[in-house]
């Protein structure tokens, strides 16, 4: 019993952790009053997920064992109509496969994630 | 007799002109053919102006002077219609636009307010021309109006379009689905002796459009075989009668409009044709035919489980949607459940209330329950269009205070004291990364994905036209009563029979001046769309609803003051509301009769039988899942009231 409740405790601590770190991984602006910031954070988290499953194959850029995502410029970031901006998206990428409010979650996530000095290229 | 020589003697007039305007000879190369095709109409549309300034409009010969230019300018415009529907639909609103004033929530645009767009151009003009006294600076607006927005189609990037093929077959995709769906129907062209007129004089011109890309694309070319059946279909239109009332709709679509599309769908494929426009956004590439329910896409049923296509995992996700569709631990009191109104055995809606019991178990609900089945194929949901998602739409029900009135935190609470649930759920949570804990999103997946199995399935009528099954001669004559005379079709569009039209990227709404009860006393105080976005057009507007299982879904209309499809065809056959007497200050339907025959209106009924669909109902579960939470388990499947 007493050892189930220390693993449980050290769990979630490390769990703790990695959130409180990941949140700093968010350029989020520093007039952003906390409630609104813990939002923000919260959407980048899930758009993380959703690049890491949508996005991620084509666009990381992989270096040693490591999968780095790039910085993509503001105008790269529009919405649905990445949908038909590039012939890839048109194919790869229909409504069936990601929504649009997903598409949008993924853009909040880009825009405020931590810069990696790669540029995205478009292709 | 007269009029037939009036008739001839302007078709005379429109043939002359037509040749004068005409300067290129047979078309060259693609480019030059759009750009001489074009110039066509401007020239058309600028003598259309003309004709309007110089002209007082006082007598009977004035204004059919003007309807000349009309119906010239209406011809040119037709044979660019392939091209300019497509390539900048928002423009051609203002050349051609149905209504002054639209109010538009486009597919991709969903999540932004509605906004409005105006209409100007030939449809409205040849209306402002029909009134007593017309008004002459109206008229200069609209053609004016019209006269700007052409420009656009000289632009340098849709000059850049035309030397791509691929274009070429999404113009040609919605010309065949506006085919099947508008340009029979009148919709649009309220001049109704021109409709076949036009439609035969499209289908010629589009060819010359055809012929002049395989000379200037030999490697994507339109192969023989489609070329050969779409001369059929123009040898079969150019045998059909030009009155609009015996056009035979059923086969021109069954026959050639759509085997074209079918093989327009596979060039699509076998050119790797890109689309660069918002107006493929919920169109299928892998479709083949119109009457396929996976035309087009409008609702994600899956919501958040959208990446889950393991076959066991989405049965699983089924079986939990239809548990908690039966369940009334969704409501408040634990009283009621989903299939409280949408009673899965009645077509997911209740047949025998006019408008569902609220929440208190006194009370009515303002408006009829409709069926979930095809709710799937809408853009907007709900009849007044409140919420752009199916899973929003759920969320609102089960939360609202009159209808289920379960707070969000309780139902999750509830449902997990289910072990059966919290052990479903659990096993979920690793398709939905992006959402790691089990949330109310989790649940409203389950329930949306579980119903809309039930819209997939199909109606005597899609098979006759998808495999040529046979269909009674009474539901054939029905569909051409739909879309001919009943003008039905020019709301409730093909394939769906909703408010959908080609490139169904929106939903419609229309003002019928539906009354309060069968006495026709007085207009429906529910003032529908007006309540989501207040405009003088959308007062007592509602979302056009699906045809489909129409005879298993009464009662009918928004607030089911209509018991039975007789009365429905009776009210249009008057005019709607206005035409039964009330003011109606905004109606979308004419408030003219549209005489129809006994045998119109049971052919129109047989039609509507045929499309009852097929679908295979399963029996309630035959208990819920048990809860921690004793006092929970005397709850009853589906619920008491």
């Amino acid at each position: 019993m007493r050892i189930k409740s220390i693993i449980i405790f050290v769990c979630i601590s490390i769990l703790a952790a990695c959130t409180a770190q990941k949140e700093l991984g968010y350029a989020l602006p520093a007039e952003m009053l906390p409630q609104v910031k813990a939002e923000y954070a919260k959407r980048c988290e899930q758009g993380a997920a959703l690049y890491k499953m949508s996005c991620g194959k084509c666009h990381n850029i992989k270096k040693g064992r490591k999968e780095i995502i790039p910085d993509f410029r503001q105008d790269q970031l529009i919405g649905y109509t990445l949908r038909v901006s590039n012939a890839q998206h048109e194919a790869n990428m229909p409504d069936s496969l990601v929504t649009e409010e997903e598409l949008g979650i993924i853009m909040t996530f880009l825009g405020y994630k931590k810069k990696s000095n790669i540029p995205a290229i478009n292709h | 007799m007269k009029k037939k020589y009036t008739l001839l003697s302007i078709f005379t007039v429109i043939f002359c002109l037509a040749f004068s305007f005409k300067k290129t000879g047979g078309p060259k190369n693609y480019i030059n053919h759009y750009q001489g095709q074009l110039k066509s109409f401007k020239d058309s549309q600028v003598a259309l102006l003309t004709a309007i300034k110089k002209n007082d409009l006082k007598t009977e010969k004035d204004v059919k002077a003007v309807k000349i230019h009309i119906d010239l300018a209406r011809h040119f415009l037709k044979g660019m219609d392939f091209w300019f529907r497509y390539l900048e639909p928002v423009s051609y609103k203002k050349i051609n636009g149905p209504l002054p004033a639209e109010w538009e929530t486009e597919v991709f645009e969903k999540f932004e307010a509605p906004y409005k767009r105006e209409g100007a151009g030939l449809t409205l003009a040849a209306l402002a021309l029909d009134e007593e006294q017309p008004d002459k600076k109206q008229l200069i607006e609209l053609i004016e109006a019209s006269v700007n927005a052409v420009e656009v189609y000289s632009a340098d990037s849709i000059a850049g379009e035309l030397k791509t093929k691929d274009h070429f077959y999404l113009c040609n995709r919605l010309f065949l689905l506006n085919l099947a769906a508008i340009y029979t129907t009148g919709f649009e062209c309220p001049d109704t002796t021109r409709i076949i007129p036009e439609l035969k004089q499209m289908l010629i011109d589009t060819y010359d459009i055809y012929a002049a890309f395989n000379e200037s694309f030999e490697n994507t070319e339109l192969p023989e075989n489609y070329l050969a059946l779409y001369k059929d279909a123009v040898a079969f239109v150019n045998k059909q009668n030009n009155n609009y009332l015996n056009f035979d709709h059923f086969n021109f679509i069954k026959n050639y409009i759509n085997p074209l599309f079918s093989l327009n769908q596979k060039l699509i494929k076998d050119y790797k044709i890109i689309s660069k426009s918002n107006i493929d956004y919920s169109l299928n590439k892998n479709s083949t035919s119109i009457f396929s329910k996976d035309l087009y896409r409008a609702q994600n049923a899956k919501g958040i489980f959208l990446r889950v296509n393991d076959k066991e995992t989405l049965a699983e996700i089924e079986q939990v949607g239809k548990l908690l569709f039966y369940d009334p631990l969704l409501s408040g009191n634990n009283l009621r459940s989903c299939a409280s109104c949408h009673n899965p055995t009645q077509y997911f809606t209740d047949t025998l209330k006019t408008t569902s019991l609220q929440f208190d178990g006194k009370n009515m609900l303002p408006r009829n329950a409709p069926s979930l089945i095809n709710a799937e194929y809408n853009h907007l949901i709900m009849l007044d269009g409140k919420h752009i998602s199916l899973q929003n739409q759920a969320k609102d029900v089960i939360t609202n205070s009159t209808e289920m009135a379960c707070a969000e935190a309780d139902v999750l609470k509830k449902i997990m004291s289910c072990n059966e649930y919290k052990t479903a759920f659990k096993k979920f949570l690793k398709f939905t990364p992006h959402e790691p804990e089990i949330s109310i999103d989790h649940i409203l997946s389950t329930i949306t994905f579980y119903y809309s199995k039930y819209s997939h399935f199909y109606a005597p009528f899609d098979k006759a036209m998808n495999h040529g099954q046979a269909l009674t001669q009474e539901a054939t004559n029905g569909f051409n009563v739909f879309m001919g005379k009943a003008q039905c079709a020019t709301c409730h569009f093909v394939p769906q029979f909703n408010g959908v039209k080609p490139p169904y990227v929106s939903s419609e709404f229309e003002v019928l001046g539906v009354a309060k009860d069968s006495s026709f006393k007085s207009l429906s105080d529910d003032k529908g769309r007006f309540g989501i976005n207040p405009a003088k057009e959308t007062e007592h507007a509602f979302r056009t609803g699906s045809i489909r299982n129409a005879e298993k879904t009464k009662p009918y209309m928004h607030n089911g003051s209509m018991s039975n499809l007789s009365q429905v065809i009776d009210f249009y056959n008057a005019g709607g509301g206005a035409g039964k007497g009330l003011t109606v200050n905004n109606q979308t339907l004419s408030g003219d009769s549209l005489h129809l025959t006994k045998k119109d209106k049971s052919d129109l009924l047989a039609f509507m039988s045929s499309l009852n669909e097929d679908i295979q109902f399963e029996k309630p579960p035959e208990k819920l899942p048990t809860s921690k939470n004793k006092v929970l388990n005397k709850r009853k499947v589906g619920g008491e009231y």
